[in-house]
């Protein structure tokens, strides 16, 4: 061949390799007519023309070799693949050393948006601590703008070469496997999807154990601005062999897509195959055999026991709703298979299961009914959690539009489904950050909406409500709950400046009510006053104007209760009794139209409990009992139709603890206590239930204070001490986490007082055990002295209000016991 | 782990970001001094990487351009055609240094066999890296460039000096479509060269 000859092979080729099969056939026949060298030597071209070549691969030129990424220093290179290069590294600027793995997002990723993605992922990807998860550390983008992201080093094999290089048996295998299920069950039960499950994203540890690498980190870089390039982004950033159908059709992705994913590697792992036979390599063809071929039985591939079949396929069936419903049950469904008992995935035949319960003769028709409802609770239960999982993907799945719906749904649904449940306040954090994170993208996006304005500001009030408002279930960060109300605040004015709907001032006085009542957890009670009356002034001025707006009455009767709390607080008692009446006839006038009404009954029994208060101010404790019992009536009576509502039952608890005082003020004892000790057992459930309830602490605390008051009369000094401790200690821990908490600084001084004069021998002369005289002053006088630095401090925060008196009187019980250490016979200052 | 130290001896970013200036600008014997500053850096860092490769690693040329690169040269100032310049030069070189490689090993072997280097651009088990015989490969590009020395020339940019088939076109000074043309055919022609073998 010379050069000549080549340029008409190469002339030739190019024709031919635009044409399909019978035209190519013609031209080759017309062109080559009589050459059969030249024929032959082209066809043969054209033949390898048609499938891989080592030239395939892209430049790499594209990724450039570094030595270092951001602040990390790379050590070596520990591979490539689709997404970019992985990295040893180390940090160095922060004293110590710290060997990471740093992967770098190849070019052509849209860096702003993988980053802001990864932004908005991050604390929830860094707090993924699990044994079998490689944490996400930290990451960024380079000088010339790579996104990267830093996780945990791990070093071990990946999966299939671990469990190849050690020959685990099949059990060994499924334990393994179990492990990498636990780190995706931990994962969607923290609304986080995987979305690229393979075996080489799972490296097992010499110790053996197995670390699941890159969690959400898929999510992150799948830069789908628009559904349509979905698909386009799956192929490009997964391994098509390991992703489910819904991801190659870039339809929405859920948990059921890790389940699938998982189905894929448990495969392989028993099989050594890949589900689906192919020819060639390509994306094309595997993500076709992915959509439309049935995995062979694994049994056909390997020996392994049919029940092992039934599991896989399970896993690996096309439409996710038929699959596991999670993680967790594929992991079940295993645990059951190695112990003999039936699978679900199995078909739920009488035969079946009577074969599998034959099989287990020990256990008796007993222990198979344990097991049918265990297996229905089950699912149920991993149900809901994929269900939540579900829609919190949706709501990160989408932009603009989805968000907003979503953002909505989420936290009206979600949040008010789980706000008076009990121990659900760890899930209604996650549900104030995220919604704080989309909210500012939101607020930034969509300024001239009118509706996504109205949408934003109500999701404000309720990310309000749960950091901080004082009434409801809340996290206790009471700043965070300020700066969310005024934005919501903000927002509302500018709508009603622009014309305002009524609906949008009916929003806004509710904004304004719930500011007050932050301001009364803040013991800031003339801003709380000044946010109430701004509240009712709208509401009146609506219902003037007859607005359309749904049980206003009831919203004004609210107020007005609310602002009668706030005048009581400040000492204004005549004030506060008139208000307190016109809020109860406003209630009144509502039950009378419908006495089921829960808003309205609870509204009247917290007024009536508000007046007794203001009575037993007054000094009329008698008729403060009557009023409180009116409201405790009113509020059992609403328990029995609601029992799992926790803010009811905190009601009881609060009301049981005003007659309980009462009680004490008209000089019956016994009762008094016996009703302190039921509204504090009401209270410590509470806390038990929630831990992290701030609100639930406070009450706890509050009837644990004066329980021990009462306790400390009837002589039980050393239980009195007791309980004031343990109120010192939560008090302690809820300052430690909002330090903003008034009630909490409060009541932390009260219980010091009260340790002080259970103590002090003047207040309480019932002996001590084991302390002497001078001990007791000597305590008595430390804890007085704690007690008075609080309420200086909260005196000096302008936050004393009619607490004034509390204080003085610890100042002059504190100069008390300086005279009696100073008079005790035998008492030596040391 | 071999680390990364400083700056490779006698050279500096400075010296052939200059030189690749002054080339730009038409200086011809700037080339002349270009090419073994370019020479040394890669040699040395092959040498790294080959040693590693040892250790289990595998030889990615393309990185090691790209390497050499970033150690030489001054981004900021030079622009893409000079740029592109530099991959010509690095990519022969990089060839010449992965064939003196492979005789050297299989001389060490007494001259027995083919050397494979693995060629790995992905860290799946699942796709087993393609292992690429370099001095199969070398004497094919001889051969493809006695009938074309422009298809060889491309190949070799692409694949040892890691160029996509763009920025092949621009350091040829011709049209993407005559480059993807004669890549194609190139590539069909490799294939059955070495699939032959």
């Amino acid at each position: 061949m010379n050069a000549e000859r080549w340029s008409e092979v190469c002339r030739l080729f190019d024709a031919a390799r635009e044409l399909a099969a019978q035209e190519r056939a013609a031209l080759l026949d017309r062109e080559c007519a009589g050459d059969s060298d030249l024929r032959a030597e082209v066809d043969s071209l054209l033949a390898k023309d048609e499938g891989d070549s080592f030239l395939d691969e892209p430049g790499p030129a594209a990724m450039p070799v570094r030595l270092s990424v951001g602040p990390y220093e790379i050590v070596a290179e520990i591979g490539r693949g689709g997404m970019g290069v992985v990295y040893e590294a180390v940090r160095r600027d922060q004293g110590f050393e710290r060997s990471v793995a740093v992967k770098l997002v190849k070019r052509g990723m849209d860096t702003d948006f993988v980053l802001r993605r990864f932004e908005s992922e991050r604390r929830i990807l860094a707090e993924l601590d699990h044994p079998n998860i490689a944490r996400v550390l930290d990451g960024g983008s380079t000088e010339d703008g790579l996104p990267y992201f830093v996780m945990e080093l791990i070093r071990g094999e990946n999966l299939l070469g671990y469990c190849e290089g050690r020959k685990l048996d099949v059990p060994g295998k499924l334990a393994l496997f179990r492990q990498v299920c636990s780190a995706v069950t931990y994962a969607h039960q923290r609304l986080v999807i995987h979305r690229d499950i393979k075996p080489a994203n799972v490296l097992v540890t010499d110790e053996g154990i197995p670390k699941l690498l890159d969690f959400g980190i898929a999510k992150v870089l799948a830069a789908d601005r628009d559904a349509a390039d979905r698909t386009e982004t799956a192929l490009r950033i997964l391994t098509p062999e390991y992703a489910s159908p819904e991801q190659i059709l870039g339809k929405d992705i859920t948990t059921s897509s890790d389940v699938y994913s998982l189905g894929v590697v448990l495969y392989e792992l028993l099989t050594g195959r890949r589900p689906y036979r192919v020819e060639t390599h390509r994306p094309e063809e595997i993500s076709a055999a992915v959509l439309s071929q049935q995995p062979e039985r694994p049994s056909t591939r390997a020996r392994i026991p049919a029940d092992l079949d039934s599991i896989v396929l399970m896993a690996l069936r096309k439409e996710p709703d038929r699959r596991y419903a999670s993680a967790e049950q594929l992991s079940e469904d295993i645990r059951r298979h190695l112990e003999g008992l039936p699978v679900i995935a199995r078909k739920d035949t009488i035969g079946y299961r009577a074969r599998k319960f034959l099989a287990r003769h020990r256990t008796g028709a007993a222990a198979a009914a344990v097991l049918l409802v265990s297996l229905i609770g089950g699912i149920a239960a991993t149900t809901r959690e994929a269900r939540i999982a579900e829609r919190e993907r949706q709501r990160a799945e989408r932009r603009l539009n989805g968000v907003r719906k979503l953002t909505n749904t989420f936290l009206f649904e979600f949040h008010d489904a789980i706000k008076n449940l009990a121990g659900s306040t760890p899930a209604r954090e996650l549900v104030v950050r995220r919604a704080l994170e989309y909210l500012g993208m939101l607020a930034a996006e969509g300024q001239n909406d009118l509706s996504l304005q109205r949408e934003l500001a109500a999701a404000y009030q309720k990310v309000g409500d749960v950091q901080g408002l004082g009434g409801g279930p809340n996290l206790g960060d009471s700043a965070g709950a300020l700066k969310s109300y005024r934005a919501a605040q903000g927002i509302l004015e500018r709508l009603a400046a622009s014309g305002a709907a009524p609906l949008d001032l009916e929003e806004l006085a509710g904004c304004h009510l719930r500011l007050s009542k932050l301001f009364i957890l803040r013991k800031e009670l003339a801003q709380a006053l000044q946010e109430g009356r701004r509240s009712v002034a709208i509401r009146e001025e609506l219902l003037q104007s007859g607005a359309a707006v749904p049980r206003l009455a009831i919203r004004i009767a609210e107020v007005r209760r609310h602002i009668g709390l706030i005048l009581h607080m400040t000492g204004d008692k005549d004030g506060a009794v008139a208000e307190l009446d016109r809020a109860r006839e406003g209630f009144e006038a509502a039950l009378r139209t419908d006495p089921s009404d829960l808003e309205a009954g609870k509204g009247k029994a917290g007024t009536l409990f508000e007046m007794a208060s203001v009575q037993q101010d007054k000094g009329d404790s008698l008729a403060a009992r009557g009023r409180a019992e009116e409201a405790l009536a009113i509020d059992q009576a609403l328990l029995a139709v609601h029992p799992e509502d926790a803010r009811l039952k905190l009601d009881v608890a609060m009301t049981l603890h005003d007659i309980g005082e009462y009680d004490g003020d008209l000089g019956e004892r016994k009762a008094a206590l016996a009703r302190m000790r039921e509204a504090h057992a009401i209270t410590e459930e509470l806390a038990a239930a929630d831990p992290r309830n701030a609100q639930a602490r406070l009450s706890r605390g509050y009837c644990m204070r004066d329980l021990a008051k009462l306790l400390a009369a009837e002589g039980e000094l050393a239980e009195a001490l007791r309980l004031d401790r343990t109120v010192v200690q939560i008090m302690e821990a809820l300052l430690q986490e909002d330090p903003a908490n008034g009630y909490a600084r409060a009541l932390l001084a009260r219980a010091c007082a009260g340790a002080g004069n259970t103590l002090s021998p003047a207040v309480s002369p019932a002996p001590m055990p084991g302390l002497t005289e001078a001990e007791r002053w000597r305590q008595s006088r430390a804890w007085y002295r704690r007690s008075l630095e609080l309420w200086d401090a909260i005196r000096a925060a302008g936050k004393l209000g009619t607490d004034a008196r509390e204080a003085e009187t610890v100042s002059a019980s504190l100069a008390r016991c300086e005279k009696a250490l100073k008079e005790t016979p035998g008492v030596v200052e040391e | 782990m071999p680390g990364h130290s400083g700056k490779p001896p006698g050279s500096s970013p400075g010296d052939v970001t200059g030189l690749l200036l002054a080339w730009g600008r038409g200086d011809e014997k700037a080339l002349e001094e270009l090419i073994p500053l370019v020479y040394e850096e890669l040699r040395r860092l092959a040498d790294r990487y080959l040693r590693r490769e040892r250790a289990g690693h595998t030889l990615q040329p393309t990185a090691l351009v790209n390497e050499a690169y970033l150690k030489l040269v001054n981004q900021r100032q030079v622009a893409w055609k000079n740029r592109g310049q530099f991959f010509a030069i690095a990519s022969q070189t990089m060839r010449r240094l992965l064939v003196d490689h492979a005789r050297k090993h299989d001389a060490e072997k007494r001259g027995g066999g083919v050397t494979h280097v693995p060629i790995d651009d992905a860290v799946e088990p699942a796709a087993p890296a393609r292992e690429v015989d370099i001095l199969a490969l070398d004497r094919a590009l001889e051969r493809l460039a006695a009938l074309d020395a422009t298809q060889a020339k491309i190949v070799e940019l692409r694949f040892f000096g890691g160029l996509t088939l763009e920025e092949s076109a621009d350091v040829l000074g011709t049209s993407r479509a005559s480059v993807v043309r004669a890549f194609r055919v190139a590539r069909a022609w490799l294939e059955r060269e070495l699939s032959a073998a």
